[in-house]
């Protein structure tokens, strides 16, 4: 009789030894299925887009011919130039920037962009500067060098922290 | 003496257990099987789909010529189809990969409307050279994707220096300028034979805009689609540029209606854009390119020449 | 007799108790397999997922260079990242032949500097803020494009590039 019993309760262990070890792989097996790749909150493209389309924007300083772009506009403010209506080039390029930035990044605790910096530099002296939000250790930024048109080297950077 | 009368007698539980066992075996093989064929399906075409995102970055925008190395896992024919229905057809992507020695079939195929791939109509190889450049027909039209295996190697002889140059920049070993060798695909321009006596495949013959293969011949315009020519067979040649004339056809469509928004903006616009309409409606193989190449260049001087510029 | 019969009775149990032993097992593993399939193919629905979603992201990161939206020289010289307003506008309304065209489920595009939120219409273009060239309901993903016009200036035309953002739909199924 105890034999029986014995043998009957080494069975049901076996069993349940099998459906432990089936479960514990299936968890791991689970596990890897389940990992997923989260999207960027900001693609490395973005900021690189958004350099190169800012260049474009037909400012409010116009001289003798058209209205310029901001990267028009960005040589005659490093010429130290004046706008047709006498504005200092420096001074609209300053402004539609920071405008520029503000709609276009909007910063803050609740939001996904902590903070972001720009730069225009012409040879060795900075033209632009604008430094918004938090600085964090995650970044996407963008790099853009102007050929020059009978002045400085021109070289944009932006970075756009979340 | 009795138990050895008795012999060999299986109980009614173990053949209980073979006859469920057996069956059991056999459901998870057959299950195991169904699912590897699927596999195998959903391989392919996941391969095909991979391969049109591949083809993104070949979007030019006003570099000359792109070029991407697409590298497969296994040995793989990619088969190019197009279909010239509607109204701006599709190119189709067919992905056979080898696994254990058996290329695997499959009925799935991936297709693009936006697409214009120019290769043979079968190619295979592990590795693949996807290049492109843009066609200008006056305004950009689209980027020709060129498809090439790494195994391939083509000669150019007495290529015009602006397409030696070009394709020297592109710094593959696939494409070889004189000094050909009995493996390349001898591609001659304006000539029968080239320096070493070696037959020329193709035949490129720059002032007829002719692009001999055999017996074959397609007519092109411009680089892009000299090369298109050189790199496809006939058959895809031909059913591409019914392809891109629709493409165009319907850019004209688009630049006609912002003509009317541009002369509400009192910028009226002198551009006669139904006559290349016409040519193009009417193409009907390559040997009418020529047409459409002559009202293009009469439609780029008026853009020139227009106070608002349509492209 | 007894005896014969006590023994029948036992292996009438041992049958059944292999029978249901066996039965547990197969549903178990049937119960497995059933579970492991629908992974393997949300697998594969999450590749589809994923496989579109790069497709749109690599759409939206060229679409500005495809030729029914680019700038082209229409605007001086050649421009990147720039979409022809006019173009887009046009596009709007021919966009039932290009519902498949890019393989994706919307395109809008959206002025970003100067704010405008008014959608556009042909009664009200330029004068308006976002044009919806393909509606969707779909996951979005964006890329910053200048958008440029021709104007008309006192009296003068001239050509006006703002900022926007084009935002290409996926996934409305």
């Amino acid at each position: 009789m105890h034999k029986k019993n014995k043998r009957a309760q080494e069975e049901i262990v076996g069993f349940a030894m099998i459906i432990i070890i089936v479960a514990i792989i299936l968890l791991f097996m689970l596990s890897f299925y389940l990992k997923s790749e989260k999207k960027d909150i900001i693609e490395s493209y973005e900021a690189n887009s958004f350099v190169q389309a800012f260049l474009h924007y037909t400012t409010e300083c116009r001289d003798y011919s058209e209205y310029l772009s901001i990267r028009n506009l960005i040589f005659e403010c490093d010429k130290g130039e004046s706008c047709l209506d006498g504005e200092e080039a420096c001074e609209i390029l300053d402004s539609t920037l920071e405008n520029i930035l503000m709609k276009s990044w909007p910063t803050g605790e609740n939001r996904p962009i902590k903070g972001y910096e720009l730069q225009i530099i012409a040879d060795q002296t900075e033209l632009i500067s604008f430094t918004k939000g938090n600085i964090t250790g995650n970044y996407k930024g963008a790099q853009q060098k102007l050929p020059p048109k009978g002045g400085s080297n021109i070289n944009i950077s932006f970075r756009v922290y979340y | 003496m009795i138990k050895d009368k008795k012999g060999f007698q299986i109980s009614f539980a173990w053949l209980f257990a073979l006859i469920i066992g057996a069956f059991i075996l056999f459901l998870a093989i057959y299950g195991v099987t169904k699912i590897l064929g699927t596999g195998g399906d959903i391989t392919s075409v996941k391969s095909g789909a991979e391969i049109g995102a591949l083809l993104g970055p070949l979007e030019t925008s006003f570099e000359s010529t792109k070029i991407v190395l697409l590298k497969m896992p296994v040995e793989t024919r990619i088969y190019n189809k197009q279909n010239t229905d509607g109204d701006f057809g599709k190119q189709i992507i067919q992905v056979s990969q080898k696994n254990l020695g058996k290329w695997s079939l499959t009925e799935i195929d991936v297709s693009f409307q936006n697409k214009y791939i120019f290769s043979e109509s079968v190619v295979e190889g592990k590795d693949f050279l996807i290049f492109s450049k843009p066609l200008e027909f006056p305004f950009k039209v689209t980027d020709l994707i060129y498809l090439i295996s790494s195994e391939k190697t083509y000669c150019f002889v007495n290529a015009p220096e602006r397409i030696e140059e070009e394709l020297l920049a592109l710094t593959y070993e696939n494409f070889i300028v004189g000094n050909c060798s009995g493996k390349n695909e001898v591609v001659c321009f304006d000539e029968e034979i080239d320096s070493n006596f070696q037959e020329c495949h193709t035949n490129v013959d720059t002032g007829r805009r002719e692009v001999q293969k055999g017996i074959q011949t397609m007519f092109f315009e411009t680089d892009a689609l000299m090369y298109a020519a050189i790199f496809s067979d006939k058959s895809t040649y031909e059913s591409q540029i019914k392809r891109i004339m629709k493409r165009i056809n319907m850019l004209l469509l688009l630049y006609d209606d912002k003509a009317l928004i541009l002369s509400a903006q009192e910028c009226p616009i002198e551009i006669n854009l139904l006559i290349l309409s016409n040519i193009v409606n009417n193409v009907q193989t390559s040997e009418d390119i020529i047409k459409v190449a002559n009202a293009a260049d009469d439609l780029e001087r008026e853009n020139d020449n227009a106070r608002c510029r349509l492209w | 007799m007894v005896k014969i019969m006590e023994i029948n009775k036992k292996a009438q149990m041992k049958i059944q108790q292999t029978a249901f032993m066996l039965i547990a097992v197969t549903l178990f593993f049937v119960l497995v397999g059933l579970f492991l399939i629908t992974i393997i193919f949300s697998s594969t629905k999450e590749s589809s997922e994923l496989l579109r979603e790069e497709s749109a992201l690599l759409l939206v990161s060229k679409l500005a260079n495809s030729p029914e939206f680019s700038c082209g020289e229409a605007f001086g010289t050649i421009k990147i990242n720039c979409i022809d307003s006019d173009k887009a506008m046009a596009l709007k309304y021919n966009i039932n032949t290009y519902s498949n065209f890019w393989g994706i489920d919307g395109i809008k595009i959206r002025k970003i500097y100067p704010k405008n939120s008014e959608a556009c219409t042909s009664e009200n273009y330029p004068n308006c803020g976002e044009i919806t060239i393909l509606s969707s309901e779909g996951t979005g993903v964006s890329n910053f494009v200048a958008l440029c016009k021709k104007e008309n200036i006192e009296g003068q035309i001239s050509d006006k590039c703002e900022l926007a953002k084009v935002i290409v739909y996926y996934g409305e199924n």
